[in-house]
Order: C-alpha cells, then structure tokens, then sequence
C-alpha cells in the first residue's frame, strides 16, 4: 500500500475555525461594522475557509493520488483514544473514494456558500448561518476522510447536530423548530443501530479501522466476521442490518424518511446542500465503504436493495401531487437516494457513488433553483401560485430544465448514464433473491423512473411556463434573478451536463473508458472475489465472456429507461403545458382515493404519531410526574431536606440562649470523651496485672494502638510512689526492630556534692566531676 | 503513705462541686466563684502526680494555672461590671442573648 502523510487535518479544520470565528465574533462584526461591511466579513470568512478546503482537496487529489500515484494519503491527527495495547486515534484519510465524495463536498459546498450571500442578504442572524454552514462543511469532511469507523462516527453525529441546528434555523417558529427536532430524533434512532453495529464489528475484529476491518474480511466466507455467530445469525449480517437502520435514518430511506420532507423548514441553500448533495449521501458513503463487510452477508445486501426501490417508488408516488416547490424536491431526493440504495444494495458500488456524484449536481442545481424561485415571489412556495417565471428568471429557468432533464435520465446528461448503469446492475446482478427480486427491482426502479420524469417536468412546466399565476405586485416588483445567485446555477447546470461523461459505459461505441469505474476499482475489488453464495457480478446468463452484460441486453435496457422518461416528460406537458389544467383536475377525481393517500403522504406522519410518538409522550409524561416530581422532587430532595429542617427544628431548641444549659451540655460532652478514653487506652499492660481495655469493635489495632507498659508506681498499684528522686523515664515502648536499639533512655547528670559549709576561700575546693557521657 | 488515689479522689470531688455551682447557681459571681474552684482542683491533680513522679513539672503547670485563673478572673469580673452597667439584675438567665 503506498502512503502518502500529509496534513489532511487542515481540511476539516479550516471551515472549523470559520464557524468558530463567526460563532464568537460574528455578531459583534455586524454591530459594529455596520450592516454591509459587516456581512462582508462574515460571508469572505466563512467562504474563505471552504475555498481552502476546496483547494486543497482538489490538489491532493490530483497530485498526490492522480499524478504521484499514491494509493491514499493518511494523517493521524493525534492520538485520542491510548488505553493499552488499544489505541485510537484521529486518523484521516483520503483514498479514491474518499476523493470523490470530498472534491463533492467541497465543490458543491463551496457554491452553495456562494448562494447563500444571495439568498440569506436579508437574514439578521448572518453571522449564525454560515457558522452553522461551516460546522456543517467540516463535520461532513470529518464524516468521509475518516480512516475508522469511529472518526467516521464523529462526523455522523456532526452532520446530525448540524442538520439540526440549520433545520431549526429559524427557531422563533416553532413548527421549523420542531422540525429540526424531528430531524434530530429520526436520525439518533438509526444512530442506535450504527453504534450497535460498530460495537458488534469491534467484537469481532477488537478495531473499528477500516484497514482491520478489510482484513478480517479478506478471507472472504471463512471470515471470523461470518462464521461467529450471534443469535445464530453469522455477525456480518445482524452487524450490517443495524448499520443498514442506521443508513435508513440518515439517508432517509423506508422507514426512517420522514424527517426530510419536514426539513424543508429550512433555509433553502441549507436544503440544497445537506438534503440533496452531503449529508443524506452520508449512508450510501457508509455501505460502499464498507462494501467487504456488506458483501459477505447477502441477506442484507438483497434487503437494502429492496427497500431501496420502494423508497424510490414510493416516495415517487407521493412527489406527483405535492405542491409546495421544496416538498416536491424533497420527495425527489428521497427516491434517488433509494436508486443509490437499490444499486449499493445490488453490488452495484460504482454505480451507486456514480449517481451519488450526478445526483449532487442536478439535486443543487433544482433546490438552488427553487431557492431563487422562492425569493423572487417573494416567500411563496406554492407553484400553483406560481407560472410564467421564465419571462423573468431565463438563468434560472434554464439550469432548472437542464437538471430535470438530468434527473429524467435523458441522454447525454448525467442523470442518464448514472440511472441507467443502476437499473441495469438492479436488473441484471446476482442477489440473494434472485431473479426474483432483480424483476421486482427493476420494475419499481422503472415505474419510479417514469414517475421521476413526470413531477420533475409536471414541477418545471407549473413554475416556468404558462401564465403568472400570483399577485401582480409581486410579478412586478420583486420577481427578478440575482447574478450571485445565477453563477451557481449555471456552474452546477454544466456539471449536470458533462458530469455524466465519468461514467460512459463499455457498450457505446468508441471504447471510451469508465472512469470513475476505473479509478474506483481499488476500493471495490476485494468484494468481488468472494465467491458461491456471495457472488458479486452478473448473474448467470445475462453475462458475456467478459463477465459483463451481454451488450444487447444492456442496449435494451438503454432503451426502454431512455423511451420511459420521454413518457413520462410528455404526460407532463400534455397535462401542465399551460398551468394546472382541467384535464389534471379530472385525473385526479377519478384516482379519488388513489391522489388523497398520495397527496397526504400516505399518512405516514399520522402513523408514527399515534403509534410511537403518542405513546412515549405518555411515558415521558410519567417519568415526569411520577418519577421526577413525586419521587425525586418530592420524596428526594424534598425529603432530605424535610428532614433536615425538621432535625435543625428540633435541635434549635437547644440554642435558647441559656449559658447554663450551654455549660451543662459542654460537661456532658466532655464526661463522654473522657469516658471513651479510659474504655480504650493504649496501655495494655500496666505493671504486672493486664488490663484488659473494651475493644470496640476489633478497632484497637487498626487505629495503631500499641502496647505499651508501665514500670514503677502508677495508679493502679499500692506500692509506695513518694519519692524525690529523679529517675529514668519509667515508660519503655517496644523498639523498632533494626533501629538503634539499647539507646538508654537519658539519664540526668549525676548530683554535685553541696558545697562545704566552710567559708569563702578556706578549705579545699570541692571536688566536681565532670559531667560524663551517658 | 496515703495512696493517690486520695488525692484524685479530692481534686474530682471539688471539681464536681465547682461544675454543680457553675450549673446551679443564678448569680453570676458565684459562677465565677466556682469556675476558680474548678481550677483549683485541676492545680490538686497536677500537683498530686508531681508528687508522684518526683519531679516538679506538675508544681510549674500548677503555678501557670494559678495565673491564668487571676487573669481569666479579672477579665470575667470586668465583663460582669459592664453587664450590671447595662442592666440592674445578676441573673445569669437573663443573660440569652445568644439565643437564635
């Protein structure tokens, strides 16, 4: 594996300091600065800070991995985690995938800041926008340049609380603001099942890099990832189905989706950046990169596959008759993230990061787009309000019909080769369900194609064609295209034009290379070596020589979803050409309760509401009055502190003021300690007779009482103690073993003779001895 | 000789009746009375066991004490003429400033 080191660290931080600059300083710039220069400073700082990473990624990516020929760069940040021999740290990495989904983030990030300059002009919390936009920008880079699932994770939970933060933006209202939590909510439950899934992978391999993880995959069925089992199930698949629930909650596939439509509570650049481009891309990361793991359980793989093309009709079904601009939008992304699902879910990996790239372009462009749209008709959302934009907005009409040709799968652009190479590999890849359920795949992957081409044409033709529909105030004065705004537009609008040329396939003429095949091969190679019941690849009889598809097969194909989106495209302009036509009208009384589950979103919403939300509000509603005010409150806190008070009530009476009674209580006190002394003195042998002290309770020896003994007169003894005489220290303790023992306790200095009676100067002198050493 | 016990015996008994009289009585001057009997037969204790020993250390810490009764008894009498300065009465129990 060839290396690279360099500083990755610098990516996500850059837009970190950026959010954390504006965070502290921002509000106090736009007081101070005045309004203009204010937002200036904001906007060039926040901006500033994604140009770099945007800079940077690009130039690693084409000088250290295109040009250099490295493999991947890593860049252990610090060391986070050292306990033992197990060690984490924050190790980033960009590898060939990675590269892809950053240059993504990063480019398209860095346009939609652009926008935002536009479209938040007006906003008073400037400064709190594109702080949460860059911390938004830098979780997400932290979320793919992970080199471990747990770094990973970091920028998971960090797209969530972000995703929060800019859902509830306008946190005044409340119904935005309950979105936010929605949103929050929705995903922490498919959070439960990654954290679930990594704890069981970590089991397994004891670490969660994705280099470990890879290598316990290596050896493919014999894998201990396979052959130990949990609940009789091997871990592989029990651990991919929780990171599957977690992919459904981020994502927003069945049955964890309906955090997004309500996320368009939303500023619109917000909308297109995280709901469309980054964020919900962040489960379909999560599979492809782990594609080893995924392959070796097959059951998951056929699951993932499956919800993906019902998602994708589903939520198809019910884009059809919204009639809100962004709900339209929102519906649409929900269905592209399940064809990105059915294909990661068919082995399909390239195809999958494929139309995640494609799908990035156009979904910006449209919500970027609609962004306009909404500002120009002056906050209204509604397109049947709306019509005839494009006498006024040509930009944005333009770059809105380019990417709804993208997302219809017409050729030549991107949504053409991205959707067709998934409903070919949803058709003719090997499952665990198959064929059954390449039919079933591929069936709903058409329909919701046809379905894709129909709303996306049905929302163009009501918002750009036909006649004005709303008051002609707003037609007058405000509907109008900013050229900070537009620039984004067009240079997504190109990339949804010739993005599609990474991925041409082998059949057209010309043997012109897949690219990103290709350079994604590294990344996808081992999960296609295991073999038997985890085949990844075409399946039996559809293949050629080359293990490819059969090229007719795969012409056909080409055909029909190319022949379905003119369908659907032409349904579209026969009935909404000019406005909301009778005819529109007529279709959907005689689909009566058909268009009402659609329009009503199935009553999905309605559903989780009475059968999950309702009854835990109850049960938070006990925990609340029951558990916190009654027990805690009442009988914890109120209890303790009861007690107290009534203690201190009935002690203070004892505080009269009365000295005497003071003086009583000291004497009683003293009489106790005294008493507690002599029960337990250290002496334990006094003299020749042992006394034997009260030892309560086994105490004496821990509290280092020692033995000591008393020679000579004491207390206790009747023998004569009157006496003048100096003497030793009549008290010997036990030496020290080692110390200086036989140290004589000291002894004064033998008596001076009195001197003679005799008087001064007569007489010898006394003799006097010196005192000696003891 | 007589035994020491006598002795503490003595010094325990009158530092009982100090402590009654410091209980007992109202007047405020015969508390103090008896606070200065208290340390009296505290002195007897520790002159009793410098009798034992032999030594004088007990006579020293005994005449230490003497002093130190003059000097808390002084200071009490002080206070007690600046109560009667402020009040007319000798009671001790009128005494409960410190209630709270």
């Amino acid at each position: 594996m060839n290396e690279a080191n360099l500083t990755l660290g610098w990516i996500p931080l850059f837009p970190l300091m950026g959010a954390l600059f504006n965070l502290i300083f921002g509000r106090w710039i736009m007081r101070s600065l005045g309004d203009r220069i204010g937002r200036e400073v904001v906007h060039l700082v926040a901006i500033g800070a994604v140009a770099f990473s945007c800079f940077y990624t690009f130039s690693i990516v084409f000088e250290a991995l295109y040009a250099g020929g490295y493999d991947r760069v890593v860049h252990r940040v610090w060391t986070w985690m050292a306990s033992g021999e197990t060690v984490v740290g924050f190790d980033l990495m960009i590898d060939r995938l990675t590269a892809v989904m950053c240059m993504v983030v990063t480019g398209v990030g860095l346009l939609i800041h652009i926008f935002s300059v536009g479209y938040m002009a007006k906003d008073g919390s400037y400064w709190r926008y594109f702080a949460y936009l860059n911390l938004f920008m830098a979780a997400m880079l932290i979320l793919v340049m992970g080199k471990s699932l747990v770094i990973t994770f970091v920028g998971w939970e960090g797209v969530g609380l972000c995703s929060y933060l800019l859902i509830g933006y306008y946190y005044a209202d409340s119904e935005k603001a309950s979105a936010g939590r929605k949103a929050f909510i929705v995903n922490r439950i498919g959070d439960f099942g990654v954290i679930l899934g990594m704890l069981l992978i970590y089991a397994v391999t004891h670490s969660l890099d994705y280099d470990a993880i890879r290598a316990a995959c290596a050896s493919g069925p014999d894998s201990p990832l396979v052959t130990q089992l949990v609940f009789g199930v091997p871990i592989a698949t029990v651990a991919t189905m929780l990171l599957f629930l977690g992919c459904t909650g981020k994502s927003a596939q069945l049955p964890l989706y309906t955090w997004l439509p309500d996320a368009m509570a939303g500023p619109t650049p917000v909308s297109a950046l995280i709901h469309a481009a980054t964020m919900v891309t962040a489960g379909v990361y999560l599979i492809v990169r782990l594609n080893p793991l995924f392959a070796l359980s097959p059951i998951t793989m056929s699951t993932v596959a499956l919800i993906g093309a019902l998602t994708a009709l589903f939520a198809a079904t019910i884009g059809i008759t919204q009639n809100d601009i962004k709900k339209v939008l929102a519906y649409s992304t929900i269905s592209q993230l399940g064809f990105m699902f059915l294909a990661a879910g068919m082995g399909a990996w390239v195809a999958a990061i494929f139309h995640l790239v494609t799908h990035a372009f156009f979904k910006a462009c449209l919500f970027l787009g609609s962004g306009a749209v909404i500002e120009a008709c002056h906050h209204n959302q509604d397109i049947r309000k709306m019509g005839g934009l494009r006498e006024k907005m040509p930009w944005t009409a333009g770059t809105f019909l380019i990417s709804c040709l993208a997302i219809s799968g017409i050729p030549i652009f991107a949504g053409f080769f991205s959707k067709d190479e998934i409903l070919l590999h949803a058709y003719a890849n090997a499952s665990a369900w198959s064929p059954g359920l390449n039919y079933v795949a591929y069936g709903l992957g058409l329909v919701a194609a046809l379905s894709t081409a129909f709303y996306m044409f049905r929302l163009y033709y009501l918002t750009f064609e036909g006649e004005f529909r709303g008051d002609h105030h707003t037609w007058e004065h405000h509907v109008h295209e900013q050229w900070i705004m537009s620039f984004p537009l067009v240079v997504l609008a190109g990339l949804a034009t010739v993005g599609g040329f990474i991925g041409i396939p082998h059949v057209l003429p010309g043997h012109l290379p897949h690219v990103l095949g290709e350079w994604l091969a590294p990344i996808t190679a081992l999960s296609s070596t295991f073999g038997g019941e985890y085949f990844i690849g075409v399946r039996e009889g559809l293949a050629d020589e080359h293990g490819l598809v059969k090229s007719s097969i795969e012409l056909g194909m080409m055909g029909l979803s190319v022949g379905v989106a003119v369908i659907g495209i032409f349904f579209a302009r026969k009935l909404y050409a000019k406005g909301p036509s009778a005819d529109a009208k007529q279709i959907a009384s005689k689909l009566g309760p058909l268009y009402r589950a659609s329009h009503d979103k199935y009553w999905v919403d309605e559903i989780y509401g009475n059968a999950v939300v309702r009854p835990l509000r109850i049960v938070g509603g006990i925990c609340y009055q029951v558990g916190d005010q009654l027990l805690v409150d009442g009988v914890g806190v109120g209890g303790v502190s009861g007690t107290v008070g009534a203690l201190g009530n009935r002690i203070r009476v004892w505080h009269n003021g009365n000295v005497r009674r003071y003086l009583a209580v000291l004497l009683v006190g003293v009489g106790i300690v005294l008493a507690s002394v002599y029960a337990n003195p250290t002496v334990s042998q006094v003299g020749s007779s042992p006394v034997h002290p009260v030892d309560l309770g086994g105490l004496r020896p821990t509290l280092g009482a020692q033995p000591i003994r008393i020679d000579g007169p004491t207390l206790f003894t009747d023998e004569p103690w009157f006496s003048f005489q100096a003497g030793p220290d009549r008290v010997t303790r036990p030496q020290p073993a080692g110390a200086g023992a036989g140290a004589a306790p000291p002894s004064l200095p033998p008596r001076e003779p009195l001197p003679s009676p005799s008087g001064p100067g007569a007489g010898k002198a006394p003799e006097r001895k010196a005192p000696g050493a003891p | 000789m007589l035994p020491i016990t006598h002795f503490l015996y003595l010094a325990f008994a009158l530092f009982l009746i100090g402590a009654a009289g410091v209980l007992l009585r109202r007047n405020i001057l015969i508390v103090l009375m008896s606070i200065e009997l208290m340390l009296n037969a505290a002195n007897i204790v520790l002159v009793t066991f410098s009798r034992m020993w032999g030594n004088t250390d007990g006579q020293v810490l005994a005449m230490i004490t003497i002093a130190v009764a003059a000097a808390e008894a002084a200071v009490g009498l002080a206070i007690v003429v600046s109560i009667f300065r402020a009040r007319t009465g000798t009671d001790i129990d009128d005494l409960a400033l410190l209630r709270d």
